[in-house]
């Protein structure tokens, strides 16, 4: 790979609490191309978050090395703060983070912390909102507590956003999220993604939104990486995926239903787009014996 | 449906209490308006709406967590706006939550399940019982000498319905019980719900924003805004399309696929709703 923002290398690391260890990763080697989509899926206790707390150094590597937009987070010297200030966090359920009297406050609380002058705080707020969907003349300076469940959703990715990171990490983001408010938040993640260029890393269940968002998916399975490709390839391994506990898409689960039955269709087909041309006309689908 | 409801939701409406704001009724604009809904004995219904569309106020009416503003609940008969009714109303109507933590109290497995049975002080003997029966309906008896803290978030969920299940309910209301679930899991609790209303005859009322989830339903009513705006088999609300989008309603990709193909001429019928259905009428 060209310009890899995320490098890691024989990351292993082992949880320790009193005589008790626990391997929670294993031997981890990957590398995440600049300004693309990835995400990273497996069961509960997979290992995922603890991989994704690597690359902010909340967590450092038991053994092995973990590069991040060129910082070696193991370096005892590593300036942390330049480090999370470069890559975002957006925790499960973030607007519990909220706290602000107003959302101006909120979304301005990180950009005031990096000691930036008013003007340059004011102007990162306003910019992060607008990002979000959330016009500041509208929402600055309500309470974030009187707004719905997406927008406070949208406003905790804002006080990621003022920040100004170069990597994005997406820990479970629409959980408890309505179709609509579902959808509107992808829109502004692809927006981020497109305009300025950010790396993001999704944490999902939800294989729907994976097979939409990610254009890399890596399968963690008790702490090793088991898998790694494109949507197209990691989806038409329904089988493989089952005996990790995970599920394929529900459409993919269909088409892989259908071939069973013996229809041919093209592991390329992936989108319900692609399953419509391919079906409506069935006499073009040929039988396998 | 059976002549008298177990749950008869009577012209119901609520608005929370910061709702109703100091200025008056007039610019008040309730969770629930004028809500109707009659559940028979032995019927598995889903309460399908986005989020706040008053869906999980409306569970919270049919085992007295919430009383009416205007209009009344009875359940088995018993009107929910009088207190007296409360305890027999809760051990009529049992309920779970999106999060099984938050009703999950002992450090071991069979513990909990036997907790509110303790607590109402029913001979051990029968407490025994009970507790094995509801540990074996949602198949956690291997687990039962764990921590909680040890199981997987559906073998938690699964605890927790054992531990309403003990109380011999009538009705289990799963609010949003699949939500933090990963979609295995996701399914077996489905599944589960579903056997538990026809193998134990219990009626179910699941309350969820996905319509995969519904497709096992007797009946579905949709929610939007306090007020029950679709209403009928899933079949022929999933059918209606253009309608579940306006009401900000994902529509699984396996059911828009196969309406489109029948849109376009292939032979399949609006039952097919989950994913193994469509699958075989395709290849029929």
């Amino acid at each position: 790979m060209t310009d890899p923002i995320i490098i890691t290398r024989n990351l292993s690391h082992i949880y320790q609490s009193g005589g008790f260890q626990k391997a929670a990763l294993v031997n981890i080697n990957l590398e995440v191309a600049r300004g693309s989509c990835v995400a990273i899926i497996g069961v509960t206790g997979s290992g995922k978050t603890t991989l994704a707390q690597h690359f902010n150094g909340l967590l450092r590597p038991t053994a092995g090395t973990v590069i991040v937009d060129g910082i070696n987070t193991s370096d005892k010297g590593t300036d942390l703060q330049t480090l999370r200030q470069r890559v975002g966090m957006l925790f499960q359920s973030p607007e519990t983070q909220l706290f602000a009297r107003t959302v101006f406050a909120d979304v301005a609380f990180g950009p005031r912390r990096m000691r930036l002058e008013r003007r340059a705080v004011r102007e990162r707020v306003i910019a992060a909102l607008e990002m979000v969907g959330l016009p500041h003349q509208e929402y600055a300076w309500r309470s974030p507590f009187t707004l719905s469940g997406g927008q406070m959703r949208r406003v905790a990715l804002a006080c990621v956003l003022a920040m100004q990171p170069t990597i994005l990490v997406l820990d479970e983001p629409t959980t408890g999220l309505d179709a609509e408010a579902r959808e509107e938040f992808y829109a502004y993640l692809r927006r981020i993604q497109q305009e300025q260029g950010v790396t993001v890393v999704l944490i999902s269940h939800d294989m729907a939104e994976v097979a939409t968002l990610a254009g890399w998916i890596y399968v963690l399975h008790e702490g090793h990486l088991v898998m790694q490709g494109t949507p197209h390839t990691i989806f038409s391994q329904g089988d493989q995926l089952r005996q990790w506990g995970l599920a394929e898409p529900p459409l993919s689960e269909l088409l892989t239903l259908l071939r069973r039955h013996g229809l041919a269709i093209s592991p390329e087909v992936l989108t319900l787009e692609e399953a419509f041309a391919v079906l409506r006309d069935g006499s073009k689908v040929p039988w396998v014996p | 449906m059976n002549r008298v409801p177990l749950i008869d939701i009577q012209h119901v409406t609520y608005a929370y209490p910061g709702q109703r704001g100091k200025h008056g009724a007039a610019q008040v604009v309730a969770t629930l308006q004028d809500v109707s809904l009659a559940v028979g004995e032995g019927e598995y219904l889903a309460v399908l709406g986005h989020n706040g569309s008053g869906k999980s106020t409306l569970a919270r009416h049919c085992n007295a967590l919430l009383i009416p503003d205007r209009g009344r609940v009875l359940v088995a008969g018993m009107d929910t706006r009088v207190q007296a009714n409360w305890r027999a109303i809760r051990d009529t109507v049992g309920m779970i939550f999106q999060n099984p933590d938050n009703q999950i109290i002992a450090t071991v497995v069979e513990d909990d399940v036997a907790w509110s049975l303790a607590v109402r002080g029913l001979p051990a003997a029968q407490i025994r019982q009970r507790v094995a029966a509801a540990m074996a309906a949602v198949g956690i008896t291997d687990l039962r000498h764990l921590a909680p803290h040890q199981l997987s978030g559906g073998q938690r969920q699964r605890l927790a319905i054992a531990g309403v299940l003990a109380l011999r309910p009538r009705c289990i209301i799963a609010d949003e019980a699949t939500a933090q679930l990963d979609p295995l899991s996701r399914r077996e609790i489905v599944a589960l719900l579903h056997r538990l209303n026809q193998e134990y005859g219990l009626t179910i009322i699941q309350v969820t924003h996905l319509l995969e989830e519904a497709a096992l339903a007797q009946r579905v009513v949709v929610l939007a805004q306090g007020q029950i705006v679709m209403a009928g088999t899933p079949a022929s609300i999933f059918a209606d399309r253009d309608q579940l989008r306006r009401l900000k309603l994902a529509i699984p990709e396996p059911i828009e696929l196969a309406a489109r193909l029948r849109e376009a001429g292939l032979p399949l019928t609006p039952e097919a709703l989950t994913v193994e259905a469509i699958a075989r009428e395709i290849v029929r």
